[in-house]
């Protein structure tokens, strides 16, 4: 369960004071949460695995502020990951030309194949395509709920939200989801 | 409709939780919500599903070599960390929009004011346009919601039926306050896309209010004087949201930011000594300010020249009296902490930030500048392209160390 675990919080403690082992156990309990969280928002493991990277490195600069918030480490470790999403799509968007001279070029098939023997399953590739087309806040609920397992309250901790908020953005997240996945099968 | 969602929408949540707990199977929940089975169905069905997908991890090379990549990242992370420009500084845009609006004439204040049928025409239109419903549905709206437009509107229906500068004045701070607060709602609500709108008209609003305090003639000084306080004051509880802020929004938004932190500061520093040098109007100040402005200035205003020279680049001018005490004087009603204030004019390289753009806001700087002290500086200094750093230090000495501060200049007299 995403719930703060006992030995996260002595964990944090720890780090905030400098212990970089702490640390390093912290990435480890949180590394694959958090590579999925931005895997299912970008749909690229290359990318997804550079910015995991980010989002820890992000955290490690920011743990004081952290312990001044007081805000369960987990939340925060998510908020973290969102932001560098943003910040991801933002260039992305700038890049847009370069991108589709990428994608015109010989060089993306070895990276399509090479992205085939990481995804362990084309469900996560179909998942990824279709949360693409959701909003912002509807992927991180479909993620954090249905991939990670958060309750609502959970859920409503990362996004600063109620928790009967969370619930209708579910609801309206799996209605557009199963709106796309009936059309693309159309 | 609206009720119905509602009820679908716990339904189903329920449902989930109770396939999810093995409470009940699919067909279970479904049997018990007959009524809204065909909705429910495939959203349960989909949910379920969802629940299935694959875990997927990163890749082993990647988990195999990240700790002490990491470690290595945290050990030599440069001091300054990577910054992804996504927007051109609020400064540039809002500094070249100001200068158009000075020359459009637009920042005269006090030059606007409508006639009574207008007024009266604009209140009718105004009740036939909003419904009191749309008017207060906006009040909490931010940027991209549908009655955004609608507050905005409202704020410059209330600036049109103003009468004076003063209530102009108070009321663009009210609404850089506003700016503030939506700017710290967006964040918290993850919406951050939204943010430069609502900064840079935070930004415009407190040139508003600049532009009224230094150049309005209807201010007395009484009013000049609690006006300078109040900004100072509203600027600085501004500043420590913005600073929360820092720590929340991605990194592409975090430039905007510190730029606007610096330019309040900046003009926190020019309405303090403003305020020190009690020149305006002939109204007096607040006891508090005139006891810390008399304490700061050995020499009472009225016996120092009304028009102070420009200082002469090689030496401390003889005719000013130099003040023992400076603005941190004040700094018990001000809560201002950051750096030594000095005069503007007298630049050197101590006041400025080391991490501003000065070639982007000098159009901003000159424009503090009382004209007559315009047609002094250096021609070069006034239009782009210019060396900043390089001309400033020409023209303006570094003042040997542990010279106190001269007094601010006076603004010129008012015609």
């Amino acid at each position: 369960m995403p719930d703060i675990k006992p030995d996260d919080t002595t964990l944090v403690k720890l780090a905030v004071d400098g212990d970089v082992d702490a640390f390093g156990d912290l990435y480890s309990i949180h590394l694959d949460a958090i590579f999925r969280y931005i895997y299912y928002r970008i749909g690229d493991v290359q990318d997804a695995e550079d910015l995991t990277e980010q989002v820890f490195l992000k955290a490690w600069e920011a743990l004081p502020g952290y312990q001044q918030k007081g805000k369960p480490f987990t939340s925060w470790l998510y908020r973290i990951a969102h932001n560098i999403v943003i910040d991801h799509h933002r260039r992305r968007k700038k890049d847009v030309f370069s991108v589709d001279q990428l994608n015109s070029e010989e060089p993306e098939k070895d990276q399509k194949s090479a992205l085939q023997t990481v995804i362990e399953s084309e469900e996560a590739k179909v998942l990824e395509t279709a949360l693409s087309q959701l909003s912002d806040e509807q992927q991180q609920v479909i993620i954090l709920r249905f991939v990670e397992g958060f309750s609502h309250k959970d859920i409503a901790q990362v996004l600063n939200k109620k928790e009967g908020a969370c619930r209708m953005i579910q609801y309206r997240a799996l209605t557009k989801l199963q709106n796309i996945i009936y059309l693309s099968d159309e | 409709m609206a009720s119905s969602t509602n009820s679908i929408e716990k339904v189903l949540d329920r449902c989930i939780l109770d396939v999810q707990s093995g409470k009940m199977s699919i067909e279970e929940c479904l049997h018990a919500h007959m009524d809204i089975q065909s909705e429910l169905e495939p959203l349960l069905r989909l949910a379920v599903a969802l629940q299935e997908v694959p875990q997927i991890t990163a890749s082993d090379s990647f988990k195999a070599a990240a700790p002490a990549r990491m470690q290595n990242l945290i050990i030599s992370r440069p001091a300054s960390p990577d910054q992804n420009q996504a927007s051109e500084p609020i400064f540039k845009r809002i500094s070249a929009a100001f200068l158009g609006l000075i020359e459009q004439g637009r920042l005269q204040t006090g030059v606007r004011r409508l006639p009574a049928l207008a007024v009266f025409v604009l209140i009718l239109l105004t009740a036939a346009l909003l419904s009191n419903r749309a008017v207060t549905a906006s009040a909490n709206a931010l940027p991209g919601e549908a009655f955004y437009s609608t507050k905005l509107t409202m704020e410059r229906i209330q600036l049109s039926l103003s009468q004076t500068d003063l209530e102009d004045s108070y009321m663009h701070l009210e609404f850089a306050s506003r700016r503030v607060h939506e700017a710290s709602r967006l964040v918290d609500e993850n919406r951050v896309e939204h943010i430069d709108l609502v900064l840079e008209d935070y930004v415009r609003q407190l040139f508003e209010t600049m532009a009224i305090l230094l150049e309005s003639e209807s201010l007395s000084g009484q009013e000049r004087t609690e006006l300078a306080l109040k900004l100072v004051h509203d600027m600085a509880r501004n500043e420590e949201q913005l600073q929360d802020l820092l720590t929340l929004v991605p990194e592409s938004y975090k430039d905007n930011i510190k730029e606007l932190l610096t330019l309040s500061q900046y003009e926190q520093r020019i309405v303090l000594e403003v305020l020190r040098s009690a020149t305006w109007g002939s109204g007096s100040a607040p006891s508090v300010v005139a006891e810390n402005v008399s304490a700061a200035q050995p020499t009472p205003p009225s016996q120092r020249a009304t028009k102070t020279p420009v200082p002469d680049p090689t030496q401390t001018p003889a005719n000013m009296t130099v003040v023992t005490q400076d603005i941190t004087a004040t700094k018990t009603i001000f809560p201002i902490s950051r750096g030594t204030p000095v005069p503007w004019w007298w630049l050197d390289t101590s006041f400025l930030p080391t991490d501003i753009d000065w070639l982007s806001i000098w159009p901003t700087v000159v424009d503090q500048i009382p004209p007559e002290y315009l047609t002094e500086l250096p021609s070069d200094l006034l239009q782009p392209p210019f060396d900043i750093p390089t001309g400033l230090q020409t023209w303006i000495p570094v003042p040997p160390e542990g010279t106190p501060n001269p007094p601010f200049p006076p603004f010129p007299p008012h015609p």
